[in-house]
C-alpha cells in the first residue's frame, strides 16, 4: 500500500516541478519575448515622423515648408485591365503609361508608382475608383517661390536609411535643427483593430523641427536673381552671382546665382549646380581686391589719399616681369585716388612695395581673405595662403591688385563690407534666428570679427571709392544723386600655369548710401561675351539692383551729388 | 445579531449596485473606440486640409505665382522712378 503513496506523491512532486519549471520559464527566460508579443498582439507600435522645420524669409514667408504629399502604389494582382488602367494614370501621374504597365505585369503584390504626389492629383486619382491602386500619407518638401535661393537654401535627399536629410546650403548646415525628432507610441486596438480608449501610450514624445528665419528679404531676392538672370542671357556669360550683405550687421539679404536648380526635382539637374559658388568658387579677385590693399596701406600711415605714384609713368619691373596697366595707358605722379579710379595696377604695385611682404600678409589676414568667413551655410571653402618664404617679390606686386590670390566672392564682399562698417568687419550671416517647436525664439546675435582699419581710414577709403565711381570707367552707369563707393574689377582666370587670353571674370564691389550704408553687393559674371570688362557688364547690373534697393529702402537721392 | 444582518444585507447591495453600474458603465464605453477612431479620423482629416490650405496660400501669394499671374493678365513693372528730394531753403547764409 505504502509505494502506492509514494508512487503518486513522486508523480505529482513531479507534476509540480514540470509546471514550476515552465512557469520559470515563461516568467523569466522568455519574458521579454512574450511581454513584446502581448504587446504586438493587443497594441501597435506607431511612428511618429516629426514635421520638418520650415524656412523663412525675413517675413515670414516660407521659402522651403513641409507639404502633405502621397505615394501612390498599386497591387498588381488586383489589377485586371493593366493597359486600361495605366493609360488613366499616366496623364494624373505625369508618368508614360507603357513605364505603369510594366509596373503593373511584375508578379508581386505591391509596387509603388510615383511617390511625393500633391494631394490634388491624389483626390484626381481616387475618383477613378481603381481597384487595386492604393495611397500611402507622406510628408515632402515644398519650394512656394520654386527654385527661388535654391542654392542658398540646398535640398532634402535622402540618406543610407532612406530617412530625410539636408544636403547643400541651410538644408544642410542646418539639418539636425530642421529635422527634429521622431517619436514612437502604442496603439491599442480591440478585436477588429479598432482604436480603444486607452489610446495612445505615449512611449517618446515627437519634437517637430526648428523653423529658421532668415535675414533674407524676399523682395530683395526676387528681384536680385530675376536682374541677374537677364543680365547673364544679355551679357551671353556663363554664369553670374550676386551677394548682398547689411555691412553693420553681416546679415546676408540676399545670394543669388544663375544658372541654378530646383529643390523640389534636384535630380534632374547636374550636382555642380548643387554647390552655392559664392562660397565654393574660389577665383583671382582682379582689381576688386585694390581697395582692400589701398586700406591697408593707408590705414599703416604708409599712402595717402594724395601721395603721388613715383613708378607709374610706363610699365613696372619686378624681377623677371614687367607689370603693365590693364589698357597700357600709363599716368607720371598719379595720386592714390586716381591709382584707384584708374585701377592702375603699376600705382598698386608702388603700394605693395611700399607695404612689403609681411604687412602684406597681415593684411590680407585681418580682411579675411584666404579664410573661411564662417557663414551658416554647408560648403564653405577658403584657400589657404602660401608660407612666406614661398612668396617672391612679384607675388607680392601681384596679389596688390588681385592676382595670384583666390578668394570666394564671400570673403571678399565680407572683406569689403569692414570698409562700410566703419573698419569693423562682422561675421556673415544668413539666418536671423530660429524658433524651436514650443514656439521658443533664439536670436543669432551679430558678431564682429576684426578690426582691419580704423574708421578714420574706412572714411578716406570710401571717400577714394566714391570718387572712384564717380570718376572712373564705371562713372557712365552711376546713379546719379546717390552717393555710391564701390570699385570694378576685370579678373584673368588661371589656366594651367598661365592666364586664359580670352576669358575674364568681370566684377563689381560697392555700398550704398556711402554716408550710411544699407547694403554692400558683389556683381561677378563668369566669362561675359559681350564685353569681358566688369564695368561694362558687372556695373550696370550692380547699379541697376542698387537703384532699385535704394528705392525699397526709401533712400532719397543726396542734393548736388 | 440583527445589526450584522442588515449591515450584511448593505454590503450585498452595495456591491450589486455597484457591480450594475460597472456593467452599465463599460456596456457604454464598450463602443467609445469607434466613435474615438471616427474622432481621430476626423482630425487628422482636418489636419490633412489645414496642411493642404495652407500649402495652397503659400503658393498662391508668393511672388512667382503673382508675377506670373500679372504678365498674363498685362501688367509691366513699372521702369520709371520719381523721387521727391528735399528742397532748399529760400535764401542760404553762406
Amino acid at each position: 500500500m505504502r509505494w502506492r503513496y509514494i508512487t503518486i506523491l513522486i508523480i505529482f512532486l513531479f507534476a509540480f516541478a514540470t509546471i514550476i519549471g515552465k512557469l520559470f520559464y515563461w516568467q523569466v527566460v522568455q519574458a521579454d519575448m512574450l511581454s513584446q508579443l502581448g504587446k504586438s498582439q493587443y497594441g501597435q507600435v506607431v511612428n511618429l515622423q516629426p514635421k520638418r522645420g520650415d524656412i523663412e524669409t525675413s517675413d515670414g514667408f516660407p521659402l522651403a515648408t513641409t507639404a502633405l504629399s502621397y505615394l501612390v502604389f498599386a497591387n498588381p494582382k488586383e489589377i485586371t485591365n493593366v493597359d486600361a488602367v495605366a493609360t488613366q494614370l499616366a496623364p494624373l501621374l505625369s508618368i508614360d503609361s507603357a513605364t505603369i504597365s510594366a509596373k503593373l505585369q511584375t508578379n508581386s503584390y505591391w509596387v509603388s508608382l510615383k511617390d511625393f504626389v500633391p494631394s490634388q492629383t491624389k483626390d484626381e486619382v481616387e475618383k477613378l475608383n481603381i481597384p487595386g491602386v492604393g495611397f500611402q500619407e507622406d510628408y515632402s518638401r515644398l519650394y512656394p517661390e520654386a527654385s527661388m535661393a535654391a542654392q542658398l537654401l540646398g535640398f532634402v535627399g535622402k540618406d543610407a536609411n532612406g530617412d530625410d536629410k539636408g544636403y547643400f546650403g541651410l538644408e544642410g548646415y542646418y539639418d539636425r535643427q530642421l529635422m527634429g525628432r521622431a517619436g514612437q507610441a502604442v496603439q491599442i486596438h480591440d478585436a477588429l483593430g479598432r482604436p480603444i480608449l486607452s489610446q495612445l501610450s505615449g512611449v517618446q514624445q515627437t519634437q517637430d523641427g526648428r523653423t529658421l528665419v532668415l535675414h533674407v528679404d524676399r523682395a530683395v531676392q526676387y528681384l536680385v536673381e530675376n536682374i541677374l538672370k537677364e543680365n547673364v542671357d544679355k551679357f551671353e556669360a556663363t554664369s553670374g552671382m550676386v551677394g548682398i550683405m547689411d555691412p553693420k550687421t553681416g546679415a546676408i539679404i540676399a545670394m543669388a546665382s544663375y544658372p541654378s536648380f530646383s529643390e523640389s526635382d534636384y535630380w534632374d539637374y547636374d550636382q555642380s549646380l548643387y554647390k552655392n559658388p559664392f562660397i565654393t568658387d574660389l577665383y583671382e579677385p582682379g582689381s576688386t581686391m585694390k581697395p582692400l590693399v589701398m586700406a591697408g596701406a593707408i590705414n599703416d600711415g604708409l599712402v595717402t589719399p594724395y601721395t603721388q605714384c613715383p613708378i607709374c609713368s610706363g610699365p613696372v619691373q619686378v624681377g623677371d616681369y614687367a607689370i603693365h596697366t590693364w589698357d597700357d595707358h600709363y599716368f607720371p605722379n598719379t595720386t592714390m585716388m586716381d591709382v584707384l579710379k584708374h585701377s592702375d595696377n603699376t600705382g598698386m604695385v608702388y603700394v605693395s612695395e611700399k607695404m612689403g611682404l609681411d604687412r602684406m600678409l597681415s593684411n590680407f589676414s585681418k580682411f579675411g581673405v584666404s579664410d573661411t568667413t564662417n557663414i551658416d551655410l554647408q560648403g564653405e571653402v577658403a584657400s589657404t595662403i602660401r608660407d612666406r618664404q614661398t612668396w617672391y617679390p612679384v607675388d607680392v606686386a601681384t596679389s596688390a591688385f588681385g592676382q595670384g590670390i583666390a578668394v570666394t566672392p564671400m570673403e571678399l564682399l565680407d572683406g569689403f563690407a569692414a570698409i562700410a562698417n566703419n573698419g569693423t568687419r562682422m561675421e556673415p550671416h544668413v539666418v536671423d534666428h530660429v524658433i524651436t517647436s514650443d514656439g521658443q525664439t533664439l536670436t543669432i546675435p551679430p558678431k564682429v570679427v576684426d578690426q582691419p582699419i580704423t574708421p578714420t581710414t574706412a572714411k578716406i577709403v570710401t571717400e577714394m571709392l566714391v570718387y572712384t565711381v564717380n570718376k572712373g570707367e564705371a562713372a557712365f552707369a552711376r546713379l546719379p544723386g546717390y552717393r555710391i563707393a564701390g570699385k570694378t574689377g576685370t579678373a584673368s582666370i588661371p589656366v594651367s600655369g598661365h592666364y586664359d587670353p580670352t576669358k575674364t571674370i568681370a566684377s563689381f564691389i560697392g555700398f550704398a548710401p556711402a554716408d550710411n550704408p544699407k547694403f554692400a553687393m558683389l556683381v561677378i559674371m563668369n566669362d561675359p561675351k559681350a564685353s569681358p570688362w566688369g564695368s561694362e557688364t558687372a556695373a550696370p547690373v550692380f547699379f541697376e539692383i542698387a537703384k532699385n534697393l535704394l528705392a525699397y529702402y526709401g533712400v532719397p537721392p543726396t542734393p548736388g551729388e | 445579531m440583527k445589526r450584522a444582518k442588515l449591515f450584511l444585507t448593505v454590503l450585498v447591495g452595495i456591491t450589486l449596485v455597484l457591480s450594475l453600474a460597472q456593467i452599465a458603465v463599460s456596456n457604454a464605453f464598450s463602443t467609445s473606440g469607434i466613435a474615438l477612431g471616427a474622432m481621430q479620423n476626423q482630425i487628422a482629416q482636418l489636419q490633412n486640409e489645414n496642411m493642404v490650405l495652407r500649402t495652397q496660400v503659400f503658393t498662391l501669394s508668393s511672388y512667382t505665382h503673382i508675377a506670373s499671374s500679372a504678365s498674363e493678365m498685362g501688367f509691366v513693372p513699372s521702369k520709371s522712378q520719381i523721387v521727391l528730394g528735399t528742397s532748399k531753403p529760400l535764401a542760404i547764409r553762406q
